[in-house]
């Protein structure tokens, strides 16, 4: 008969244990990703084009400006900050996490057009000069990069400079070729399987929820940028929806149509160990500037601009000058 | 708030059965006992094995089944699932009938950002036509996940979030299947083919957003 009650005893440890533990609602803000400026008035922020952007900037507002763009669509600037140094060089700098992205308001995904990216680019130019005529520098990362082309295609006379880090593609021909390359499906990879095993465990459709898992996805498919794992490159958030969804806006495109009538300097960076962001795709990508000049860092993959931080610092001073 | 409510449910570990390889018209005296073996797409590339034995419950005979499944990779034992269910037939012995599971489990996975712990309720339901030999039928499944306790891992904390928090989390979402189920018998031997679309229980499409998997069973 006592043997008919040996599954109390899993109850009561079970429920013993349950006491002890504290159950945390997934949405809640702060607990998987940075609280954005809208869940922390603390944070520097801007507000324009009808949303609150994270955003800062360091040195003298009637210097010419440095406007940094980060990578993702929907990554952040975090891994960008060391460049506030370039403010000691005699520049504005300004940094912003991108519509949706980073610390700035979260979006749903009718936000995520490329016309509207445009758009706040245009209101943060506007925002943080002086004047037309002030100097304007886009210095852009990965997608930061292609922003920024993007930028310069449709004002091609607001822009002094840029310096442009591993851009994968300015037309939608070229950027179809840079996924196949980058992202070949594979069913039986671990990444693959990492990504895809943890809808069983984690299904949630809040936004904390499905940033933590782009993350994971971000993670899982970046073996070809070949990064060093000392000293990672640093993010605060990847916005899931700007991530997923930007892309998805804008199925063709080509953004070089008049990038013949820039007629300022281009600095293209080149981190040598990347398989798909190679130099030979910087060299080809640069022909669509009239006066573009690449330069091969040594010793760092696709996130070189921090982890070769001195080096890339003093190209852009030296390229600036 | 505390969690008395939900960790008691580890008394129904485990969960995310939602491969039934058995062809559930065969319940009965003769068949008494089942092994089967899963492969194909199911959150990921997935292989699974099952071990059935039939009770009698409330005079109907039930499948009691354990399964144990996992994807793919390079690292086979960082992600897994384990699962216990019951299933029988609403309309047993005609031919039309409606085949039900109800299930508990658990999910683990272990990837470059954290570590989840899940633990699951399944329901299944497989209206449809059950002949002696083979059925085809609608199949429909619903695995909730009912809480996941989640850690990050040492390189989310450095690259990502610091304060990221460790610990035990509701509200984790659930996984809706809805496709079709196929069946043969040959002998003591059955094979199946169960295939459909696969998304949140809110209807957003899973990273694989489909499912089929090819089960061979035997009974004993």
């Amino acid at each position: 008969m006592k043997q008919k009650h040996f599954w109390l005893i899993p109850v009561l440890v079970s429920t013993l244990a349950a006491s002890c533990q504290k159950v945390e609602t997934l949405s809640e803000p702060g607990l998987l990703v940075p609280k954005t400026v809208t869940e922390n008035p603390a944070l520097p922020s801007v507000f324009l084009n009808n949303t609150l952007f994270h955003a800062e900037s360091f040195g003298n507002p009637a210097d010419p400006v440095i406007l940094v763009l980060h990578g993702g669509p929907g990554g952040d600037y975090r891994s960008m900050l060391p460049y506030k140094a370039l403010a000691d060089e005699g520049y504005y700098v300004v940094f912003w996490d991108q519509r949706g992205a980073g610390l700035s308001e979260r979006q749903n995904k009718d936000a995520m057009t490329v016309d509207n990216y445009l758009k706040d680019l245009e209101l943060v130019v506007e925002h943080y000069t002086q004047s037309d005529s002030q100097q304007l520098i886009l210095f852009g990362h990965s997608w930061g990069a292609m922003y920024a082309t993007l930028y310069i295609n449709a004002h091609p006379e607001r822009v002094s400079k840029a310096v442009l880090c591993e851009p994968a593609a300015f037309t939608s021909d070229e950027l179809n070729d840079f996924i196949a390359k980058a992202y070949k499906l594979d069913f039986f990879a671990e990444g693959t399987n990492d990504i895809t095993w943890a809808d069983g465990a984690l299904s949630a459709d809040d936004h904390a929820s499905l940033d933590f898992k782009q993350a994971l996805a971000i993670e899982s498919v970046s073996d070809h940028e070949r990064n060093s794992t000392d000293n990672p490159a640093p993010h605060w958030r990847y916005g899931a929806v700007t991530s997923q969804f930007l892309p998805r806006s804008q199925s063709s495109f080509d953004w070089t149509t008049r990038l013949h009538e820039f007629d300022g300097k281009v600095l293209f960076i080149d981190g040598e160990w990347g398989t798909v962001h190679t130099l030979e795709r910087q060299k080809m990508l640069s022909t669509h500037y009239p006066d573009a000049s690449v330069v091969t860092v040594q010793g760092a993959g696709h996130d070189v601009l921090y982890q070769r931080f001195d080096n890339c610092k003093n190209l852009i001073v030296n390229f600036l000058n | 708030m505390k969690g008395i409510f939900f960790l008691p449910l580890l008394l129904l570990l485990p969960l995310v059965a939602s491969a039934q390889l058995a062809q559930i018209q065969r319940l009965g005296a003769s068949n008494r006992q089942f092994a089967g073996l899963g492969f194909g797409a199911d959150q990921g590339v997935t292989t699974g094995i099952q071990y059935g034995r039939v009770i009698p419950i409330g005079g109907r005979p039930i499948l009691l089944t354990a399964e144990w499944a996992a994807p793919v990779g390079k690292r086979v034992f960082d992600d897994s699932r384990v699962g216990l269910q019951l299933s029988g037939s609403l309309h047993p012995g005609r031919r039309w009938q409606i085949p039900v599971s109800l299930g508990a489990g658990a999910a683990f996975t272990q990837n470059k950002i954290a570590r989840l712990n899940s633990l699951n309720l399944l329901v299944g339901i497989r209206p449809g036509f059950y002949a002696r030999r083979w059925h085809l039928a609608g199949d429909i499944f619903y695995n909730k996940i009912l809480a996941v306790h989640l850690r990050p891992s040492e390189y989310y904390r450095e690259a990502y979030y610091a304060e990221a928090q460790d610990g035990w989390y509701r509200n984790a979402g659930g996984q809706l299947k809805l496709g079709l189920s196929g069946g043969l018998s040959l002998g003591r031997n059955d094979l199946t083919l169960r295939a459909g679309i696969a998304a949140t229980e809110k209807g957003r499409p899973n990273v694989l957003p489909a499912y089929a998997v090819i089960g061979y069973g035997r009974w004993f």
